[in-house]
């Protein structure tokens, strides 16, 4: 028997059996889907969230005080050990491919006065001719502010827009923490990566001497880096956190600050967001287990059934392997039908979520693997039937009843 | 051989069962007979027709077993987060409400929170308002500084503190699970003084020489001013309640107002107003109240509030209500392979009533209704789904015991466990359905004539 003959017999024999071969595939149909729809919806999050944090550009790092890791996960405020100083900014600033350096001063639960009305604001101190290297965004109005102008501001999108009764405009006077302040800039709106959106921000300068002797003269709160396009971010970042090492006296298992790029952002959002789909697609896979125990006792049935057919099958001269090939295949086609209606099912439903504006992505890489898990499942789920029905005596399956 | 043998004595015992219910029921009423005696006699007879199909009765019902296991596991992990997050909680007590400015409540409410900020800011003059309300024990206005700058034995740190009124924490204190392992908590009239937490003490100011653990009446240096530490707290050791107890710093509000750098109108600004309220009386009436008299006080219209309210309750609801919609996602992926095994229970039944078309044509022959042909074959089908259920619920319970034992929180409640059985039993009487009317619609002639 040569493929092609193998073939139109397992799919006769399919075609015999319709209801049957149809319910077992639908088994396999749901499994696939939803492991499709699953997987494409958790890797349709890792890809917003990336375009999202493409809008800051790559090239820059972020130095924060205390160790952030996995383990130091907390809800809360941050709790940090160690802080960041002006040393610590003058150090970055003569690393090879640093274009600019700011130390930035925080205080984040600030109070703003616009025409009467007040709320809380993130004020944020800065250098601003190298922070405003960072604003790549654009300004809807004005621009950044020039070093040493203190009286004047820059706004974010919402900050303008969303705060207060009437919108704050280019020229207009806020009054934070009692100092008043010109706005000069205000940022174009960015979406909800950054913090840029809800910040007022102003010369380092004015906000220590806000904060007086209760903020250390030296110290900084966070420090943004931006590194020259043209050399790997990793080597710019590297060369800090020895330069920083060095400086701070501890060992890179005890450091007491974190360096982030936009790539170890996005390495530690894909981390989350890979262990969420194989979570997902391992519950969903369940189904598809089940659907593969669905194939097997189908198969089982099938050889049952079919005792005589075998017997006869042997008695013109099929081989063992004849048998168990014939039985494997229809397996395999069963996973395989399944796979791939289920695939279609899935990236159907994949482009509906995708309408109702629910991100979702269908690689090629999740469609092939998907089908051949399918066949996979069948084939295996065949195995001992097929087995069985190899194994058979030609003289006691023709004399079956 | 063996096959027709077994195919015999069943169907014999059938007709055997049917004739005598038949026979025994000459005399009286013959519906009524039937419907007593019927219901056992089906049972039995699916019971027999199953362990004759066992290989494939088998793995069907590992299919439901599979589904309902994966079912039960997930829903008991997501009760055992919701049960551990309530534990945790208790260490506040139920007794006391905040009020933060802003208005927190859909998406953008979350977001602005982790950013700090807060839309419309909070006064001494709140505070106030908040005290008169009845049903309030004590209330009091919160700084905190965020990035405080910490030194201890020239050990530097940044943290969290906490500037609040002494005199309502020591209420709130009082009805909570939290004790201080040593020294006192502070008195309204100090100054100068803090309580800090376990974690604070132990770790906050380790080096790798030293392990410079903060005692009691030691000298923390805050915002370059010399605080001394007058009582530290137990460990509480939850993770949720962790910036509260132990990891917190506590001071007077009106020390961590001189050493925020706040000056003028700022020195009266809250970052949040706590109240502990009276024994016996509702949060939820006294946050109503609070809710009137600050929106007229702040000259806001009440559907459009500048500050929101929470009470105990309404964090135990939240949190209620984020692991049921957790719980109910995972029960729902879950229960696609359950749907899976559903199809598996049609397939295997559609198979059964195809292999035994003559058998049901004998059964017919001797008198039995299609209604009598379709009870079987549903009940094979139910019995399929319930034995699955039983078997999967065990083994989902062994499993989240498992779990347990390995410190991941399951709870595994008897509603879930009786809810999972009465399902994977409805899953086969549902699956089994179709199957059980193509039996009970064959004519007895033409199912006599099968081959």
């Amino acid at each position: 028997m040569n493929f092609a003959d193998l073939l139109s017999y397992v799919i006769t024999s399919l075609r015999y059996r319709k209801l049957r071969a149809y319910l077992t595939i639908l088994g396999i149909v749901i499994g696939i889907a939803s492991i499709v729809i699953l997987i494409s919806l958790a890797q349709g999050l890792d890809a917003s969230i990336r375009s999202q944090l493409s809008v800051l550009g790559t090239n820059y790092v972020f130095v924060i005080p205390g160790s952030v890791g996995a383990s130091s996960f907390r809800l809360g405020p941050p709790v940090l050990r160690g802080q960041l100083t002006t040393r610590d900014v003058d150090a970055i600033r003569e690393v090879q491919g640093v274009v600019a350096v700011s130390g930035n001063i925080a205080y984040p639960l600030a109070e703003i006065e616009f025409k009467g009305e007040k709320t809380g604001v993130s004020l944020a101190g800065v250098e601003p001719s190298a922070f405003s290297k960072f604003i790549t965004t654009g300004y809807d109005a004005g621009r950044f502010i020039s070093d040493g102008d203190t009286s004047g501001a820059v706004i974010g999108w919402e900050v303008a827009n969303t705060y207060f009764k009437k919108n704050v405009t280019l020229g207009s006077t806020i009054r934070v923490n009692g100092h008043d302040f010109r706005v000069k800039g205000i940022l174009s709106k960015v979406g909800n990566t950054g913090p840029q959106d809800t910040a007022v921000y102003v010369d380092q300068k004015v906000v220590r001497a806000m904060l007086g002797s209760s903020y250390a003269r030296d110290r900084v709160t966070t420090i943004i880096v931006v590194t020259n396009k043209d050399i790997p971010i990793s080597r710019v970042s590297d060369e800090i956190d020895r330069r920083l090492q060095a400086l701070h006296k501890v060992t890179p298992d005890n450091k007491d600050y974190t360096l982030f790029t936009a790539d170890s952002i996005a390495a530690q959002i894909s981390q989350v967001t890979g262990i969420l789909s194989v979570f997902l697609a391992g519950v969903a896979a369940i189904s598809l287990l089940v659907g593969g125990i669905g194939i097997a006792n189908a198969m089982f049935t099938s050889v049952f059934e079919r005792t005589r057919e075998i017997g006869i099958l042997k008695s013109i001269g099929a081989n063992d392997a004849h048998i168990l090939q014939l039985f494997l295949l229809e397996s395999g086609l069963i996973g395989l039908i399944g796979g791939i209606v289920g695939v279609m099912l899935g990236f159907a439903t994949g482009l509906l979520l995708s309408v109702f504006g629910v991100p979702t992505i269908i690689t090629p890489e999740l469609v092939i693997f998907s089908i051949a898990f399918s066949f996979a499942v069948g084939m295996v789920s065949g195995y001992f039937p097929a087995k069985n029905a190899a194994a058979l005596q030609p003289i006691e399956a023709l004399r079956y009843e | 051989m063996s096959r027709v043998t077994i195919a015999f004595r069943s169907t014999s015992d059938i007709a055997k069962l049917l004739l005598g219910a038949n026979g025994a029921g000459h005399k009286k009423p013959k519906t009524r007979k039937w419907f007593t005696v019927k219901l056992s006699e089906h049972i039995d007879y699916a019971f027999n027709s199953l362990r004759y199909r066992s290989l494939r009765s088998w793995l069907t019902i590992l299919g439901i077993v599979i589904g309902i296991a994966s079912i039960v596991i997930l829903i008991s992990l997501a009760q055992g987060l919701d049960t551990s997050i309530r534990d945790q909680l208790k260490v506040y007590g139920s007794n006391y409400l905040a009020v933060i400015p802003g208005q927190v409540g859909g998406a953008s409410g979350y977001a602005s929170l982790s950013s700090f900020a807060f839309q419309g800011a909070l006064y001494d003059s709140d505070v106030a308002e908040v005290r008169r309300v009845p049903g309030i024990k004590s209330a009091g206005g919160v700084v905190a500084i965020l990035d405080g700058h910490l030194s201890y034995r020239g050990q530097p740190a940044s943290q969290m503190i906490s500037g609040v009124d002494p005199g309502v924490y020591a209420d709130f204190l009082a009805s909570s699970t939290a004790k201080l392992q040593s020294g006192r908590w502070l008195k309204n009239s100090d100054r100068g003084k803090i309580v800090i937490g376990d974690t604070v003490a132990k770790t906050r100011f380790k080096t790798r020489k030293n392990s410079n653990e903060v005692r009691l009446n030691d000298i923390i240096t805050i915002n370059g001013r010399d605080f001394r530490v007058v009582g530290i707290f137990a460990k509480v050791g939850s993770f949720i309640a962790s910036t509260d107890f132990d990891e917190a710093i506590y001071m007077n509000i009106e020390d961590a107002r001189d050493i925020s750098g706040a000056t003028g109108a700022d020195r009266q600004r809250v970052y949040s107003i706590f109240a502990v309220t009276e024994n016996g009386v509702d949060p939820r009436t006294v946050a109503d109240d609070i809710k009137l008299r600050l929106a007229n006080k702040r000259h806001v219209p009440l559907d459009d509030l500048d500050f929101s309210i929470f009470t105990a309750d309404q964090i135990l609801n939240l949190v209620g209500s984020i692991t049921s919609i957790l719980a109910l996602f995972m029960a729902g992926v879950a229960a696609i392979s359950l749907l899976v095994g559903g199809m598996g229970v049609a397939n295997s039944m559609f198979t059964s009533v195809l292999e035994r078309t003559r058998e049901i044509g004998i059964l017919k022959s001797v008198g039995a209704s299609n209604a009598d042909i379709q009870n079987i074959f549903l009940f094979e089908s139910g019995i399929i789904g319930a034995v699955g259920g039983i078997i999967g619920a065990v083994t989902g319970w062994l499993f989240a015991a498992i779990f347990s034992a390995f410190g991941i929180p399951t709870t595994v409640s008897p509603e879930l466990l009786l809810f999972a059985v009465a399902f994977s039993f409805a899953v086969g009487m549902v699956s089994g359905y179709f199957p059980a009317r193509n039996a009970a619609r064959l004519q007895p002639v033409e199912a006599l004539r099968y081959e």
